[in-house]
């Protein structure tokens, strides 16, 4: 008898993974954490953790929307306005860094610059750059207008039972003059590119594990029961500054990411790892999930993901199902995971 | 370390609905106190009391406001308008959510309908898509529908909201989905919104999906259920 024997279906991968049609897969997470209906759910994050709120809503669970768009605005100037995408309006935060950044100024561990970058006759918050797409009428306002989000990340971290936090980037840009992160290249979105003010860092595996564990100690300090479910975002990067080809870069990117959350997993038994990025770019899937820019994520794709995290919610405690004792084929012997894929099922 | 912040969410802001209803909007209410979103309201009674004259009117000093029938309803509605600040439903100036008539469950009543039925003892699809059927339906909320159009003419912004999709035991599956169905065609003709959440609340055989269900009874929808439909009005501008 060895360890593999006693395996379920789940942990070979021909019968788990190649074999079903892929659509069928199942079983792809077991949460570490028990999570109820009722239990307040906070998400942040890259594009990707945009459709997860909703998501969770729509499968009965409560998704905690803590700043909520005034009365009277329209579907499209409350999407445009960065209303319901995430639990607070900071937009997206693509990066470890930039949510401990956020974190650290709702919390008050740091203070928030209070620069606004001008914009014709109006004012954008360099930290959120694509809220307000008219832009704020005075640095006052924007001002105002952080302070409430800041109030909302405040009321989310400190009353939700689970942050779930979708990683995305590793590439962000420093601010030589104040030290903070910007969550994309200044002058892109908006703003003005200054390259003796902004530089671009590639954050390593060991810069984003300390940025995300700061982050999580940060929360847990006002919420110690805080649980952390980690994702990592499956939409490739639009584009690569550091001068190389955008797959590998890309490859580096949700490398260090992927890592980095398997790492948090490990070492705490209060933070897990959703696959969300497997079950999307995962090689039985052939890209079926990606829209035809080979990057954004479809619909059916966010269904998908969302079905195999429902399931896995609800789902009771796995029996293992013992793997059946089978034969080895002939001209298999030779290849380690061969031997492995003996033990499976068949 | 600077000081946290004080300013939070739980400023007192202006309510953004008002909420009346059956049981139904009971959900609804206990979602938006739980988000913390300012409304007034709530349920004023049980469904099958607003399906008979379960309303007049009278005259306020600016129009006709609405005055409850049942004494515990009315109630309810005055205390609702104080704590708004107005006096009477022509001076509110937030939309009006509403439950009422939707009581499909009631009106699907099996024992109501033992007369049209066939030898295999269903009511049939034929009988459900007949004017007649139509008009008994409409007849049997007509005083709801009387509501809605009194409201609608006050120039109040209405939004009506569709009942859990749940069909109790004693009532007909059938006649339950056919009289809903009139039932939202007569409240969207009074320039109601209906809100109707069907698409993102059921399941393939087209009634609740569990998960969004009361645990503790056969017609209620659960604060999950609650929290969509507050969702849905938020995405409306409320």
């Amino acid at each position: 008898m060895n360890p593999y024997q006693s395996l379920p279906v789940r942990s070979f991968w021909r019968p788990a993974v190649a074999e079903p049609d892929p659509l069928d897969i199942e079983d792809v997470w077991t949460p570490k954490f028990a999570l109820g209906q009722d239990d307040p759910v906070v998400t942040a994050g890259s594009c990707f953790a945009a459709q997860i709120g909703r998501a969770l809503l729509d499968s009965g669970m409560n998704w905690l929307d803590a700043e909520p768009a005034p009365p009277g605005l329209t579907r499209e100037q409350r999407r445009d306005r960065g209303y319901g995408a995430f639990s607070f309006r900071t937009g997206n935060i693509y990066t470890p860094a930039v949510l401990r950044q956020w974190l650290s100024w709702a919390l008050g561990h740091a203070q928030p610059p209070e620069e606004a970058w001008p914009d014709g006759d109006r004012w954008v918050d360099p930290y959120r750059p694509a809220i307000e797409p008219g832009g704020f009428a005075s640095p006052d306002e924007m001002l105002r207008a952080r302070e409430v989000t800041l109030a909302a990340v405040r009321t989310a971290v400190t009353t939700a039972s689970c942050l779930v936090f979708t990683m995305g980037l590793t590439e962000a840009w420093r601010d030589a003059v104040d030290g903070t992160v910007h969550p994309t290249c200044p002058g892109t979105v908006r703003g003005t590119f200054d390259a003796e003010r902004y530089t671009l860092h590639n954050f390593t595996f060991a810069e984003a594990h300390r940025d995300m564990t700061e982050a999580i100690a940060m929360a847990r300090l006002v919420n110690p029961g805080l649980r952390i479910l980690l994702t990592v975002s499956p939409q490739p990067l639009t584009a690569t500054a550091t001068g190389g080809h955008a797959l590998p870069a890309n490859g580096y990117t949700k490398s260090v990411l992927r890592a980095v959350a398997g790492q948090l997993a490990l070492e705490d038994p209060d933070v897990d790892y959703f696959p969300s990025y497997e079950l999307i770019t995962g090689p039985v899937f052939g890209g079926r999930f990606f829209g035809p820019n080979q990057r954004t994520v479809t619909p059916e794709g966010v269904d998908f993901v969302m079905r195999h995290f429902v399931a896995g919610l609800q789902r009771r405690p796995t029996q293992p199902q013992s793997a059946r004792d089978t034969a080895a084929r002939p001209g298999d012997a030779a290849c380690e995971d061969t031997v492995l894929d003996y033990y499976s099922p068949r | 370390m600077p000081p946290v912040r004080t300013q939070s969410l739980t400023t007192t802001a202006p309510a953004r609905f008002l909420l009346l209803g059956d049981s139904h909007a009971g959900p609804i209410g206990r979602a938006a106190q739980k988000a913390g979103i300012p409304f007034q309201g709530g349920p004023i009674g049980a469904g099958r009391e607003f399906t008979d004259s379960f309303f007049t009117t009278r005259d306020t000093p600016g129009r006709r406001d609405v005055v409850f029938q049942s004494g515990e309803a009315e109630e309810h509605y005055r205390r609702f308008l104080k704590e708004l600040g107005v006096d009477a439903l022509p001076g509110l100036g937030i939309p009006l959510v509403a439950t009422f008539g939707f009581c499909a469950h009631f009106v699907a009543l099996r024992e109501l309908w033992d007369l049209y039925r066939d030898r295999s003892g269903a009511v049939p699809p034929g009988f459900l898509a007949t004017p007649l059927f139509g008009a008994i339906v409409r007849a049997a909320v007509r005083d709801a529908l009387a509501f809605y159009e009194h409201s609608v003419g006050l120039g109040l912004r209405v939004l009506a909201v569709m009942p859990p999709q749940r069909v109790p035991g004693q009532s007909d599956p059938a006649v339950f989905m056919a009289a809903q169905e009139h039932i939202r065609l007569a409240v969207t003709e009074l320039g109601v919104e209906v809100v109707d959440l069907r698409r993102r609340t059921t399941g393939p055989d087209g009634l609740q999906r569990p998960e969004l269900c009361e645990a503790d009874d056969e017609i209620h929808g659960n604060l999950a259920f609650g929290r969509i439909i507050l969702a849905e009005l938020l995405d409306r501008g409320l």
